[in-house]
């Protein structure tokens, strides 16, 4: 089948290592004349790494949502984002009255437990609704309609929570103990961060724990595998089914506390750019894999904290932040010229 | 076979579009009743707006009010209700609002402002809410010769002599003012020297910090350690605000809308370099909302510019705001004040201009946004508003500054 | 895939399950805000407004759904008994009781801190003026008593039933669309020199009762007339001989054509306005209907052409560009059209490689690239940043100003009727017949002989060009450019309407159009609940038909495999098919 490619591929190649060269000097050039113009002292550049992996590592937790999804389903659940901002956005009524009642910092620990249990639980149900009332009827129908179905479903959430909630932007109640910075290993880390970073990287180890190890997780990986066969070794589909959106929903959940407590503020429309990047994530890393997922987000909150000011101020560029997704989808242009299938996918061609 | 009978089809189609566009016919006969008002409507280029017996006038609304930008719209939107609703009866007639969305956007403006002008019964259009959307609405109203008022349109060219639509008048003030008195309080008031600037890609914060960068360098000798951007819609504010941080200047300014600015001034505190750096913003941001956005501690100490509200005396306080928080609870911006004054200038001028005749008002359109035009020294909230020939009429805009006290706004300034 | 399971229910269990459903959806509509919003909204003038009419239609299908008789697969359907009345009320009556109880709650406890929409307001309307406590009891009987009307609609015979819910359903749609057909109807009126009193009909921003009553007996009758005669009427036209049913499509379309032409005479130029825009989109569609439909490349991010096509032409046309020189429309149309076509020719150039959600994701990343480039401080000098470009002067064909709405709709119609005619001949061409192999199987089509790199680059040539011409009638139509136009809203939107309309359909495109973009412009009056709306118009319409409304026949023809090959087969032997299209 492959005969006629190899000459048409070798023109390709070339081009491509010719594109890569390009790319490093324009890297290699803007990032050393921004060093050498010394603008950003050592430790601002440590702060923008741990930003951009306190983000990185958000986007992670959403990003698992998206990977999960497709590698069972092989659609595109657009509407991730709002099972995101729906927990964050309800959550918010329970964090103004503990800390009205002043619970949130007498017992800060308790309270987070409590606010990140209801928000993985709103998600995950909407989660769930989503996936009884927007996908299941379609499933067998085109790729392109569900993802129809995702983008009305988005629309709908995130007016939804509009009307009930309101339009304003809310700050969401901060916590005592969470004020503050920490030294580690000479980088100074905002306690907030370092509950997201740290909290992240549980989730998503306990994740791959999940799928690795337990029954439920290797009935999801044989799903993914091949629905039929499945079904036919005794796996409920439609069950398995529902809990990838359940846990897709928790970790979404979790993370808009997360993303409240860092960010500190919440509003109806916050799923959507998240939601975006967080898909562009999954694809970075390789869509339908857990790993990937999480190495895309922490590579795209890096991207986005540290590559503005890294390669272009050099260049002189005004406003060099406006331009950070520009940055970030090239890099994902990039990557995926020279590996179609994300960091960590598979090169294969799928099949339609 | 098949392709003949398409061919014809299109080609039918298209000779027969060309000769109805040709032939399209704008008979526009009004006929008045009265012998005085029709003498005068068909004088009037535009002819009038003719509010039967018993009907109420209706006036047009084009404000944003879907959309991320929704809270500024509505609020200047419920601003002109309560204008509506204090002034009571015009010549016998009762007033009601007729609400569009603007969209903050040009499309919006444009199908908005097309819908409101083809009602015959708009006598008047309180709008825009975002100055994109207010440059093909102010085109489109100034076709038809609906005049409009807009309470938040600050885009300079909008009342720019060479580009001015002949219909078009604001109540809110030109960005060249804002930017400008936020300079003068920063280098004069403060005495400092230098300062970055942040906007978010908004023709408004654009305008605002460029005008202030302009101003604080050219008038007041200051210098501009950097200028960034972010994108509406993100959340990590890190990396534009670690980018002003490295120069570590004395003030920054960043004149954008709620969301962001709540952001930027809690993320702000964080950022290392900043520590003793001001903060300072726009009216986009004078509400209390934005103080709730931020987080009251955060906000502490920002030095925000608006216009003046204490000018008019207790009425603000002691009248608008109650009947404001009573309708619609906490105002969500300020603007709602400059639609108040929008609104009750153009039911001024409509009790004016209007004739009654056998219980019918009649409104002659050009008269209308002629008596608009020639409003001086209307006492307004926002101050003593002079329309000039451009359509500004706050141009002489008391800009106050105030400073988050306590969570709360303090007028420090002039 | 797994047979789904018939589950049984007892009728009891049914009228729970639904009255807890209609429980719901009552208690969400004035937690939004909806209820309160659309009350506002007259249905019939002094009798129902469109908040409360909710409640009534919720009430009644939950009794008419319930009554509906449940036959086991291969069993005659049993007309239901009176004891579907007695259920249908049982579920309505339920949905009455949750709605009265939140009601009860939401008067005893203050929820307004939280729930913005529940103002004390709402309640004491809620409560039809009593305490909330009647309001419980007055909710729960009316709910019963809608419900069992509801059961009742199936308890008659199905030729009376039909008419009796068409015209129901009329009867709201034509109140709804009022400022539409009032004025309309006004304009018709007093062309045709009579009084263009409407009071007969509208009133008050609804129907008046008498128009209501007309409605309801006219369409009435007509239904009732066609459940009869209708069948009779369809066999007729299927006797008739080939060549008489193509004449009388043909003539149906001429019709439809003309009106086309006319409507704009009838129309206020708000309306002009929303039919220009439509049109601009079915352009978009038509073009991204390319890249989709016909080669199977999934791109988010079309709407970058809308604004390479918007910026080129706001570049050379307005003196107020930072150019400072403005070219004639003759010199811009093809240069824009050229620029578009590189550009598009150079982003598909090195993602060739990539198949389906890849793609998607790149693309999406190209449409956000240009957005954020022309708002960016940096390509502001050129492009105008944050202030976009203004001054777009519209262009004069034949002496004819674009700048009124009514002229550009016809510049638009005759667009999109040429567009469509290519795009037509296209898909039976040659490289239609090539971007079909090339979507069912790439390496397939590729081993036939099919230039896989050219074909792709020619779909994104091809859609980039039709994409820039659309932004060439959006930057006329507004008379400016801003960033914040291009956003990635746009590329969704064309492409939901594409896939609504029926994947690589023609009449797909534009009925989507008509719907997702036509619909929305209507419904202004709603605000800030418009996007609601269609979101959820978006989801139930796919639920109903995942095909699309208007699927195409082709598309649908090659589900089976041997036609494919067969085609696959005569392209290669091809010599004497349909010349390909001019492009």
């Amino acid at each position: 089948m492959r005969l006629a490619l190899p000459e048409r591929w070798s023109v390709q190649r070339i081009v491509q290592i010719l594109l890569a060269a390009l790319l490093l000097f324009v890297i290699f050039k803007g990032a050393s004349a921004t060093l050498s113009e010394g603008k950003f002292t050592a430790a601002a550049w440590k702060s923008l790494i741990v930003t951009g992996l306190a983000l990185g590592g958000l986007y992670a937790l959403i990003a698992m949502g998206y990977t999960l999804v497709y590698g069972i389903l092989f659609i595109i659940n657009f509407a991730h984002g709002e099972v995101f901002m729906s927990g964050a956005l309800s959550t918010f009524f329970v964090a103004r009255a503990l800390n009205d009642s002043g619970f949130l910092n007498d017992q800060p620990v308790l309270s987070i437990g409590i606010l990140l249990l209801f928000s993985m639980l709103v998600s995950t149900t909407i989660a769930v609704l989503l996936e009884r009332i927007a996908y299941r009827p379609l499933r067998g129908s085109p790729r392109l309609v569900p993802l129809i179905t995702a983008i009305g479903a988005s629309l709908f959430l995130q007016n939804t929570f509009r009307g009930m909630f309101g339009a304003k932007v809310r700050a969401y109640p901060q916590i005592e103990l969470l004020k503050g910075t920490v030294d580690i290993f000479g980088f100074v880390v905002g306690k907030s961060q370092l509950l997201v970073i740290a909290g992240a990287a549980l989730l998503v180890v306990g994740l791959f724990f999940f799928i690795d190890r337990t029954k439920t997780g290797r009935a999801m990986r044989a799903v993914g595998e091949d629905k039929e066969i499945a079904s036919l070794m005794g796996i409920d589909v439609d069950r398995v089914i529902v809990t990838t959106f359940a846990i897709g929903g928790m970790l979404a959940g979790a993370a808009g506390v997360l993303w409240a407590i860092n960010f500190k503020q919440v509003d109806f429309f916050m799923g959507f750019v998240p939601g975006i990047k967080a898909f562009t994530a999954a694809v970075l890393g390789g869509i339908g894999n857990v790993v990937g997922a999480a190495l895309g987000g922490l590579i795209l909150g890096l991207l986005e904290a540290v590559a503005p000011a890294l390669l272009l101020t050099g260049y002189d560029v005004p406003s060099p932040n406006q331009l950070k997704d520009v940055i970030a989808f090239s890099v994902l242009v990039f990557v995926l010229i020279f590996k179609p299938g994300g960091i960590l996918g598979s090169d294969e061609p799928e099949k339609v | 076979m098949r392709k003949p009978k398409w061919f014809s089809l299109v080609a039918l189609l298209f000779v027969l579009s060309l000769v109805a566009a040709a032939c399209a016919d704008d008979d526009d006969g009004d006929g008045g009743n009265g012998e005085g008002a029709a003498a005068t409507c068909d004088a009037d280029e535009f002819g009038c707006v003719e509010v039967a017996d018993g009907d109420a006038i209706q006036l047009g609304t084009l404000l944003v009010i879907t959309g991320e930008n929704a809270s500024l719209g509505l609020d200047s939107q419920y601003g002109s209700q309560i204008a509506v609703d204090m002034y009571g009866e015009v010549a016998g007639h009762s007033v009601e609002l007729v609400n569009e969305d603007d969209g903050c956007a040009p499309e919006g403006g444009t199908s908005g402002a097309r819908n409101l002008v083809s009602n015959e019964q708009v006598v008047a259009v309180i709008g825009t809410s975002c100055s994109s959307a207010g440059e093909p609405a102010a085109q489109i109203t100034s076709d038809a010769g609906v005049v409009m008022v807009s309470p938040s349109n600050t885009a300079p060219s909008l009342t720019d002599p060479a580009t001015h639509q002949p219909f078009y008048l604001r109540t809110a003030h030109n960005d060249k003012i804002q930017g400008a008195a936020m300079a003068q309080f920063v280098g004069e008031e403060l005495g400092l020297t230098t300062a970055a600037t942040i906007h978010d890609g908004s023709p408004y914060a654009e305008q605002l910090q460029a005008v202030f960068a302009d101003t604080f360098t050219g008038e007041y000798g200051g210098e501009i350690t950097g200028t960034e951007a972010i994108t509406v819609g993100d959340t990590d504010m890190s990396g534009a605000l670690t980018s002003v941080a490295a120069a570590s200047p004395e003030f920054l300014y960043f004149p954008v809308f709620v969301a962001e600015g709540g952001l930027l001034a809690a993320q702000g505190r964080e950022t290392a370099g900043l520590e003793d750096t001001l903060f300072g913003g726009a009216d986009g941001m004078l509400t209390q909302d934005w103080v709730d956005a931020a987080g009251a501690a955060n906000a502490e100490g920002t030095y925000l510019s608006g216009p003046d509200l204490a000018f008019g005396g207790d009425f603000y306080e002691a009248e608008f705001l109650p009947a404001y928080e009573d309708a619609y609870g906490e105002p969500s911006s300020v603007f709602h004040a400059h639609a108040f004054d929008a609104a009750t200038m153009v039911l001024d001028a409509i009790a004016e201009v209007g004739i009654e005749e056998d219980g019918s008002l009649f409104i002659p359109r050009t008269a209308l946004k002629d008596a608009l035009f020639a409003t001086t020294d209307y006492e307004g909230i926002t101050g003593i508003l002079t329309c000039d020939e451009n359509g500004d009429c706050n141009p002489g805009a008391t800009i106050s500054v105030s400073e988050v006290v306590d969570g709360a706004f303090e007028r420090i300034w002039p | 895939m797994a047979v789904t399971e018939v589950k049984q229910r007892s009728p009891r269990q049914l009228a729970t399950k639904f009255g807890l459903i209609a429980g719901i959806a009552s208690i969400y509509f004035p937690v939004v805000g909806i209820t309160e919003r659309f009350n506002d909204r007259t249905i019939v003038d002094g009798v129902l407004q469109l908040g409360n009419a909710i409640f009534f239609v919720i009430a009644l299908a939950a009794g008419y759904i319930v009554a509906k008789p449940r036959p086991l697969p291969g069993e005659e359907p049993e007309p239901p008994g009176p004891n579907a009345l007695l259920y249908g009320a049982l579920a309505s009556a339920i949905a009455g009781l949750m709605t009265g109880l939140f009601v009860l709650l939401a008067d005893s406890v203050n929820l307004r801190p939280v729930l913005i929409s529940v103002t004390g307001g709402l309640i004491e309307r809620l409560s039809y003026g009593g305490s909330a406590a009647s309001a419980v009891l007055i909710m729960i009987m009316g709910g019963a008593a809608l419900g069992a009307l509801g059961a009742g609609l199936q308890l008659i015979s199905t030729k009376l039933r039909r008419p009796v819910v068409i015209a129901l359903g009329t009867a709201l749609l034509i109140s709804l669309t009022e400022p539409l057909l009032n004025a309309i109807l006004r304009e018709v009126l007093s062309q045709m020199g009579l009084k263009n009193n409407t009071s007969w009909l509208y009133e008050g921003g609804g129907l008046s009762v008498t128009g209501a009553i007309l409605v309801l007996i006219l369409t009435f009758a007509g239904m009732s007339w066609w459940t009869t005669r209708g069948s009779g009427v369809k066999a007729a036209y299927k006797q008739r001989p080939e060549q008489q049913r193509k004449m009388i499509k043909g003539g149906a379309l001429l019709l439809a054509g003309l009106f086309l032409v006319y409507l704009p005479q009838i129309l206020t130029s708000f309306l002009a306005e929303i039919l220009g825009t439509v049109g601009l989109y079915i352009l978009l569609g038509l073009g991204l209907n390319i890249v989709v439909g016909y080669a199977g490349l999934l791109d988010l991010g079309y709407v970058a052409f809308l604004a390479v096509g918007g910026y080129s032409t706001a570049l050379f046309v307005s003196e107020r560009s930072s150019l400072g020189w403005a070219l004639p429309y003759w010199q811009v149309v093809p240069l824009t059209i050229i620029i578009a076509t590189v550009i598009g020719v150079m982003i598909g150039a090195p993602v060739l490689r990539l198949r389906g959600d890849y793609l998607a994701i790149v693309t999406l990343g190209f449409g956000e690239i240009a957005r954020v480039i022309v708002l960016s401080d940096w390509a502001a000098p050129t492009l105008g940043g944050a202030q976009g470009i203004l001054g777009i002067t519209a262009p004069e064909v034949f002496g004819v100003d674009l700048r009124d709405p009514q002229n550009l709709y016809y510049a638009i119609l005759a667009c999109v009727a040429i567009v469509a005619f290519i795009s037509w001949r296209l898909s039976r061409s040659r490289v239609g017949r090539a971007w079909n192999a090339m979507r069912e199987d790439e390496q397939v089509a590729e081993a036939m002989g099919v230039s896989i790199i050219g074909y792709k680059l020619l779909a994104f040539g091809t859609g980039a060009a039709l994409g820039s011409l659309s932004g060439m009638f959006f930057a006329i139509k507004l008379g400016s450019v801003f960033p914040s136009s291009f956003n990635i809203l746009v590329s969704i939107n064309v492409l939901a309407l594409i896939i609504l309309g029926g994947m690589g359909s023609i009449p797909g495109v534009i009925v989507g159009s008509f719907v997702l973009v036509g619909l929305p412009e209507l419904l202004r009056e709603f605000g800030e609940f418009r996007l609601l709306i269609f979101g959820t118009v978006l989801v139930s319409l796919m639920l109903l038909k995942p095909e699309g409304l208007i699927p195409s026949r082709r598309r649908q023809a090659e589900l089976h495999i041997e036609e494919v090959e067969e085609e696959l087969f005569e392209k290669r032997a091809d010599s004497d098919g349909p010349e390909p299209a001019v492009t």
